[in-house]
């Protein structure tokens, strides 16, 4: 299963740009108001910070997955445990792309269709997917849907340009300061973080290296822009009282599309491409996560009979996430951004990569 | 294995083909408009403005009337809030009411003056409705009178009001988010407002054919909100272009003032006898401006802060009634300095009116503070409300007339009085 430095380059897009578009604008804007964008490039800063670090510390290993060259650096024993918190994140992170896709398709389009089926069928293709074609089919996919989610993205900044008012961007840091615009800064980092998925990713490609490298922090740059592009769209259509308040403002915005009568309604195509993106990394985590574990359980030819047990087990996550309804602050705020992205994001791969290369520079 | 999943996912789709989302047309009651007003009691009276469907195919060409049958029909319920009379009303429609296409709303005056606070949320909230909508408030009515008056022009007096709005160079069909927009900001917002015009001149009815004007629909002007969300006043069509112009919002616009006839006489322009000696009585003059731009410039010295509003605008005569030559540039010009004399007297009236009457800052001043000097709005913001009416506001209008139509000298044979 091998896949070009271009296909990983669009997975990253996808992986970055669409649950981020959705669920972290309303919380950057509660804390930082028209600052928002700034929190957004230091988000995108950051988040070029911890894919360098993650890439790094692959490059070191290009034959082995994280679960592999955790082994290698820390031993048998702590190199088993270390990984443990990233199985428990993909499982946190799917069943919450799974509530969030739930609730939005409820909100937006199926108002009566029961939870399980919205969620079900996702789960379905997904795994269909990924059964069938593995990390070579989520390639393709991403490759075919990545340009055209750029090209729809373009398009909606292009046409809901003439909503577009400037001022409502002043004052700039004056009402907030730097421990709000921070603060606002936390959930786009924990989101563009994911891409120390790419830890699992790196072998796959063709020639992992140098050129692997520069693609990935590619992606998470060019989603970041994007990422700004739609912060700043969105400050300036509805203001920070109101765009802090909608739930999907960015969703919002692109109803807003209004020109020459005719051209109305680009929701839908919005929609239709987002769900193409959920689709990348929700097959991105189920993939990682079924593959992973069974190459933590040191049986990595049996990954497709893991498949089954790792879908199941999201679907009825997903299910009690949505069952159970905790609030969405909780999920992102409290365990997302508190212990995933310090821990995970941030302080294993730092440490893997110090050990790594003190024993290195050793041998 | 694989034949399976593939037998698996070709039969799945024959099971999920009873959509549970699924709504037949022919089983909603399509809502283009609606509108609420207070009762007596504090309950509110909804009123639902629906797509009749019989009477939408025919096509007719008489407009509102087809086949003897109006277009559309408006249907009322009392209830609590929005949602609940519209379960009230439900009880008396065969279909399900389907908002999706709700684009206007309707609030009467007296639940404007009472507060539109209770009723708001639904319109921001509600996921099957477009955030882009227009709001109306319906000046010395109800929103049921308006609703159900038979519009001429279009088949629904609901649709009819959103075009009039979209003509007449305000920002097209987004009054509500816009308000939403406002009330956060300074507190203060404005509506649209509309009223119910009996025509000018009665005219009788000769023949079955025969169409005079009829009463209607027409654009009063806005409807001024203060702090509390309760309407504080109007200001009329004539006078709410102001403020569209200092909030940079205003699209196009016709002005038309009187020139001085004396001052047609005097070629060149001596000192003192120009086009600006207090024209009362004259010819009339109309340029059509299409471009508005305005520098809100805020100066603060010791007490109040005091407001600097350069408002410009580009444009061209579009008519001329006096004997001016538009041929002769510094005729042009004439015109020019008086039409701004004239605006900026017109825009002076306005905002003493908002000032001192409404108490409401809805050419966004405060906003400004807040934007160009955030800190000194720190101090000013808890007090705005009763230091806005008190501000100083020195306005200066730049026209640029770029040109004066097909001709510069009239088509007309030389006017009595005018020049050679």
């Amino acid at each position: 299963m091998k896949i070009s430095n271009r296909q990983l380059f669009w997975m990253i897009m996808m992986l970055e740009i669409g649950i981020n578009l959705l669920v972290s604008m309303t919380a950057t804007i509660r804390y930082a108001r028209q600052d928002a964008w700034i929190s957004y490039l230091l988000a995108g800063a950051a988040g070029i910070v911890i894919t360098w670090i993650a890439a790094k510390l692959s490059s070191r290993y290009p034959r082995q997955t994280l679960m592999e060259f955790s082994v290698t650096i820390l031993g048998r024993w702590a190199g088993k445990l270390i990984v443990i918190p990233f199985i428990l994140q993909w499982f946190w992170a799917m069943s919450l792309i799974l509530r969030d896709e739930f609730l939005f398709i409820r909100l937006s389009v199926l108002y009566k269709t029961p939870d399980w089926v919205v969620i079900g069928t996702m789960i379905g293709i997904v795994f269909y997917t990924v059964h069938r074609g593995g990390i070579i089919a989520i390639g393709r996919v991403s490759e075919l849907w990545g340009p055209i989610l750029m090209l729809i993205l373009v398009l909606t900044f292009v046409l809901t340009v003439n909503n577009l008012n400037w001022p409502m961007l002043l004052p700039v840091y004056a009402d907030t300061g730097p421990a709000l615009i921070m603060e606002g800064a936390l959930a786009p980092v924990s989101l563009l973080g994911e891409s120390i998925l790419l830890m699992m990713l790196f072998p796959f490609a063709e020639n992992p290296g140098k050129a692997t490298r520069m693609v990935l922090l590619l992606g998470v740059a060019i989603s970041s822009i994007f990422l700004l592009l739609g912060i700043l769209w969105v400050i300036m259509t509805f203001g920070p009282a109101v765009g802090g308040r909608l739930q999907f403002p960015f969703f919002e915005m692109v109803k807003l599309v209004y020109l020459m009568e005719f051209i109305q309604n680009m929701d839908i195509f919005v929609m239709a491409v987002w769900l193409v993106c959920i689709f990348v990394k929700l097959s991105i985590c189920v993939f990682v996560t079924s593959y992973g574990l069974a190459q933590w359980a040191g049986k990595t030819r049996s990954w497709k009979k893991l498949l089954w047990i790792v879908a199941a087990l999201t679907f009825g996550l997903a299910m009690l996430v949505i069952r159970l309804n905790p609030p969405a602050g909780v999920l992102l705020k409290g365990v997302w951004i508190r212990y995933v992205l310090p821990v995970n994001m941030i302080a294993i791969p730092l440490f893997l990569l110090i050990v790594s290369s003190i024993r290195g520079s050793r041998q | 294995m694989y034949r399976k999943l593939v037998a698996l996912f070709l039969i799945l789709p024959l099971l999920l083909t009873g959509c549970w989302d699924r709504q037949e047309l022919n089983d909603q009651a399509i809502v283009l408009g609606w509108g609420m007003d207070q009762a007596e009691d504090g309950a509110y009276l909804a009123t639902a403005n629906l797509v009749l469907p019989l009477a939408s195919k025919s096509g007719g060409q008489q407009g509102g009337e087809q086949g003897g049958r109006s277009g559309f029909m408006t249907e009322s319920a009392y209830g609590r809030n929005n949602r609940d009379a519209e379960q009230n009303m439900q009880r008396k429609l065969s279909r399900v009411l389907f908002p999706g296409h709700r684009r206007n709303i309707f609030i009467g005056e007296k639940l404007a003056e009472h507060g539109v606070f209770s009723i708001l949320d639904e319109y921001g909230r509600s996921p099957m409705v477009r955030p882009r909508t227009n709001i109306f408030v319906v000046k010395g009515g109800t929103a049921q009178e308006a609703m159900s008056l038979a519009y001429q022009l279009e088949t629904n007096p609901a649709i009819a009001v959103q075009k009039i709005q979209e003509k007449s160079g305000a920002p097209i069909s987004r009054s509500l988010l816009d308000f939403f927009i406002m009330a956060n900001g300074t507190g203060c917002g404005v509506m649209p407002a509309l009223t119910i015009v009996p025509p000018e001149m009665k005219t009788d009815k000769k023949s079955k054919n025969d169409s005079p004007p009829q009463t209607t629909l027409g654009l009063y002007g806005v409807a001024v909100f203060n702090g509390q969300l309760e309407l504080a006043g109007y200001l009329s069509n004539d006078e709410s272009w102001a403020r569209l112009w200092i909030t940079n919002e205003l699209a196009f616009r016709n002005f038309t003032t009187i020139i001085n006839p004396e001052d047609a006489e005097q070629s060149g322009g001596k000192a003192g006898m120009d086009a600006l000696s207090g024209a009362t009585k004259g010819q009339t003059v109309t340029v059509n401006v299409d471009t508005f731009k305005s520098h809100i410039t805020p100066i603060f010295t010791d007490g109040l802060p005091k407001f600097r509003i350069l408002l410009e605008g580009k444009g061209f005569i579009e008519e001329n009634n006096s004997p001016l030559n538009l041929s002769k540039t510094a005729n042009v010009e004439k015109v020019e300095a008086r039409m701004n004399q004239y605006l900026v007297e017109k825009i002076q009236k306005v905002t003493e009116k908002v000032q001192k009457d409404f108490k409401s800052d809805i050419f966004g001043l405060g906003d400004t503070i807040h934007r160009r000097h955030p800190y000194r709005w720190k101090k000013l913001a808890a007090d705005w409300e009763t230091i806005f009416p008190e501000i100083e506001l020195d306005i200066t209008v730049k026209l640029d007339l770029t040109g004066t139509g097909i001709t510069g000298e009239s088509l007309l044979p030389t006017r009595e009085g005018g020049e050679k």
